[in-house]
């Protein structure tokens, strides 16, 4: 079985640079801002940033809004007319109707120090060149 | 940063001197994959020729796989790459009829095992497996970091 492994991005990367992403795998770290069980999609912020995912894949789940959430999957690069935008939008939200993130693995990671964790990730890529 | 690594060239009895052949390796997963393997012993080298057998990683389970009551193998995820992690029953388990516990997909989990090569695939004979805090994860990522410096720099 040949799986990629998840490269930790944040969602202001991938809203700034939607395409520059697409068809890799990554790990995306946010707060559940919205889940509509319906249609399978869920909404992740991070600040101002906002990412939608689809969690087809990830299979029966118990959602939380509020809760922190880490997950593994892939980009993919969608028209924009297949998309509809976010729920219960907050203003100044940043979003791409672009991609989606079709998860496969998902984690709780209340409590995590996500101040500490961006600066690890930064480490991590400049040690690794990645 | 490339670890370069190198092979040692100091003979097999000399081995042991190096603290890294004694004591489970916090590498990256990407590096246990880059490691060079020896010929004559079940080591490997890595960075400026010190020589590991054992590893302990620090990952995300994306794949559990119950092959059988005496075996389960899971796929680790640390960001840098995915490495199999093959973990055998103990007897008492296996004797048992309660089916032994297996760790859910998602699970942050700190392995440590003997790394070996299995048909041209590197993986981890798990010895010891605990769940553990997200926060625990970074921190393994700081320690790898660390410990790559010492062995890019400083010779065996």
């Amino acid at each position: 079985m040949d799986l990629e492994s998840g490269r930790p991005v944040f969602i202001d990367e991938l809203v700034e640079n939607p395409m520059q992403h697409a068809n890799k795998t990554v790990r995306v770290t946010g707060i559940l801002h919205a889940y509509d069980p319906g249609v399978d999609r869920a909404e992740l912020v991070d600040g101002l940033n906002l990412l939608i995912v689809d969690t087809q894949l990830l299979g029966v789940h118990k959602y939380n809004i509020g809760q922190t959430y880490q997950l593994i999957g892939a980009i993919s690069d969608v028209h924009n007319d297949q998309m509809s935008p976010p729920i219960n939008l907050f203003e100044e939200a940043q979003y791409s109707l672009d991609i989606v993130l079709r998860a496969r693995v998902l984690r709780e990671v209340d409590g995590l120090d996500m101040a500490i964790y961006r600066k690890t990730v930064y480490a991590m890529r400049q040690a690794l060149n990645c | 940063m490339n670890l370069n690594n190198r092979p040692c060239m100091r003979p097999l009895s000399d081995w042991g001197l190096d603290p890294m052949f004694w004591t489970p390796a916090k590498l990256f997963i990407g590096d246990l994959h880059a490691a060079l393997p020896s010929e004559s012993a079940s080591a490997f080298f890595i960075g400026n020729q010190h020589v590991f057998r054992s590893a302990e990683l620090v990952g995300v389970l994306v794949s559990v796989d119950t092959r059988s009551s005496k075996m389960t193998t899971y796929h680790v995820d640390d960001g840098t790459g995915v490495i199999l992690c093959v973990c055998f029953a103990s007897p008492d388990e296996e004797c048992s009829q309660l089916p032994y516990q297996n760790y859910d997909l998602g699970t942050t989990v700190c392995i440590e095992g003997r790394l070996t090569t299995y048909r041209d695939e590197r993986q981890v004979v798990v010895r010891a497996m605990k769940p553990v805090d997200p926060d625990r994860e970074v921190l393994g990522w700081l320690e790898r970091l660390s410990l790559r410096k010492f062995l890019a720099t400083a010779p065996f």
